[in-house]
């Protein structure tokens, strides 16, 4: 009986029952539309950082995902890349360093993030070779023995350090070992990626130099792989593994650490195998995504930080490395894909 | 007890701003740190004239020998003896930990003045069932200072610091305490400091004065980017 009433209460007024249905049938489009498109940038946005930073799969000691300390590393030897390389899926394994020093000179200096990495197994994970803007990437083999040590430079943090390519700069950072490491860095090219933490607080090295500086002897802070790209794959299972024991999200929804895995377990596919050692860790690393935050950042790129007898807390707070939201790396992403 | 016969405030604050300060002085230090990273031995000779220049040069172990910290009128430095350079330290990093140690850039070089950047309120405060005179410091508006109170306990006689607790908000961030009082040109000053961050007891990184003259003949031109390669490189 409703149903009736209801079916000739539409058709007795073609006009205010097409209006309606037109009204309701455009804006679930656009809702739809509008799902898509967030859900496509984000997904650009982890594929553009994985591309260009982190690659797809991580290993690190296992306090490191806690917190990331420059005391929490392991070694590392060409059996062991070889290792990680060959497991199926793998097409490339790089080690890295992970430093946190001052960089500058005698007129100011910027807290930086160091990452030493070896340049030739670099570009078999990550194309950040590919965002040089200025000068060249890192030379194959590390600078002579005497030598200031070759650095590249996110293209901000040249700008905050008003420096560019051929110049020098000293480097002052905690070694693993808690003693003081410094040196003195030559830039050899700067680095644009879209990608802020970079750009304002990256400088790279050879792996060698920064273990030396570290104090760091033939161990890394990571290992990061390149593997087919599987975002969407990769967070439902992140999503269903972060339920099981055992298994967590430290700090965002999109990354996977595993506390102990097991030997022949492939933590991505159900079916192959990853055959690393049990007491390593695991990363599946994407990111937080925060497509509104990282667009605003943006624009704040160029912006120069002079401290003027600002609370020296809130200036830290500007200095502090960002976690989390980026930048769209578009270019870059176009390239890789 | 309180309020009897409390000194003047700015005579308290001088005294305190000027304890380890004299128009020159020279002292050789040991650090020892305790953290996460284990344990580590420093040992430092540090120069100071007036308010405005300081340098410590650190020259043991071997390779951190000749790493130095130079503060002048102009600001801080950091002395890199590897790069033979010199590295501006922002004023935003005064609070950031100095050279590894839970000791602050401005622990160590005092940029800041308790008299110019806190207001002090002086009290009496029981300490250990003793009568301690307490200095409650708060910072001046605009002051290029982290902690939002600093409390002093002095001696009632001759107001030699025995602890000192730093509150970020209401809660205490760490404690220093005082120890080995020895006579130095006619004051009463502490060579050992002990500095404790609350949120890691286990932690602690303890200072001792091996040597301190505060009647030291020290020249102008140490504080100089050529005196202090002198000083620093071996």
């Amino acid at each position: 009986m409703i149903f009736k009433l209801s079916l000739r209460n539409i058709f007795r007024n073609h006009w205010r029952s097409g209006l309606t249905i037109g009204g309701i049938a455009i804006a679930t489009a656009l809702l739809i539309w509008l799902a898509a498109f967030m859900d496509g940038m984000a997904h650009l946005m982890v594929r553009g950082t994985t591309a260009v930073e982190i690659g797809q799969v991580q290993i690190h000691d296992p306090q490191y995902a806690e917190r990331a300390g420059v005391h929490h590393h392991f070694a590392v030897d060409d059996a062991f890349l070889d290792e990680v390389s060959a497991v199926e899926g793998v097409t490339g394994a790089t080690p890295r360093v992970h430093l946190f020093g001052l960089v500058g000179h005698e007129e100011t200096s910027q807290i930086t993030r160091i990452v030493g990495v070896e340049p030739e197994r670099e570009a078999g994970v990550t194309i950040i070779g590919e965002a040089v803007i200025e000068g060249r990437w890192l030379s194959a083999q590390p600078a002579a023995e005497m030598d200031p040590r070759e650095a590249v430079l996110g293209y901000t943090l040249a700008s905050l350090l008003e420096v560019e390519v051929g110049d020098e700069l000293a480097v002052f950072l905690q070694a693993a070992d808690g003693s003081l490491g410094n040196d003195l860095l030559r830039i050899v090219g700067i680095v644009r990626s879209g990608n802020i933490p970079i750009d304002r607080q990256r400088v790279y090295m050879h792996l060698e130099d920064a273990q030396f500086l570290g104090a760091l002897d033939a161990r890394v802070h990571e290992v990061a792989t390149r593997r087919p790209h599987q975002n969407g794959h990769l967070r439902r299972r992140s999503r269903r593994a972060s339920r099981r024991p055992g298994w967590r999200h430290p700090r965002s929804p999109d990354q996977l650490v595993l506390r102990r895995l097991r030997p022949g377990h492939d933590p991505l596919r159900r079916r192959r195998g990853l055959h690393l050692h049990g007491d390593r860790l695991l990363r599946a690393h994407s990111l937080c995504l925060d497509p509104r935050r990282g667009l605003a950042t943006h624009d704040r790129d160029l912006h120069r930080r002079r401290p003027v007898r600002r609370h020296p807390r809130d200036q830290r707070r500007s200095y502090r490395p960002q976690r989390g939201p980026l930048g769209p790396p578009m270019t870059l992403e176009h390239r890789y894909a | 007890m309180a309020g009897e016969d409390l000194p003047g405030a700015d005579e308290v604050i001088d005294h305190l701003d000027d304890l380890y300060r004299s128009d020159s002085s020279r002292a050789r230090l040991r650090m020892e740190i305790n953290a996460e990273f284990g344990e580590r031995r420093l040992e430092m000779e540090s120069w100071t004239r007036g308010t405005d220049y300081a340098l410590v040069v650190i020259r043991a172990p071997a390779r951190e020998a000749g790493t130095a910290t130079l503060r002048t009128d102009e600001g801080l430095w950091n002395y890199a003896p590897r790069a033979d350079r010199l590295m501006r330290i922002p004023s935003g990093l005064l609070s950031d930990s100095w050279m590894g140690s839970h000791f602050t850039n401005d622990d160590l070089m005092r940029e800041t003045s308790y008299r110019e950047d806190y207001e002090s309120a002086l009290e009496w405060d029981e300490l250990d069932g003793e009568r301690h005179l307490k200095v409650v410091m708060t910072p001046r508006p605009d002051a290029p200072v982290v902690f939002t109170r600093i409390d002093f306990y002095l001696t009632a006689q001759g107001w030699t610091p025995v602890r000192t607790e730093y509150f970020e908000g209401a809660n205490r961030v760490r404690t220093m305490t005082f120890s080995d009082v020895r006579e130095v040109s006619n004051r009463a000053v502490p060579h050992t400091m002990e500095l404790r961050p609350e949120d890691r007891p286990e932690e602690f990184t303890r200072v001792e004065y091996i040597e301190l003259d505060l009647e030291a003949d020290v020249d102008q031109d140490l504080f100089t980017r050529r005196g202090l390669r002198r000083v620093a490189r071996p």
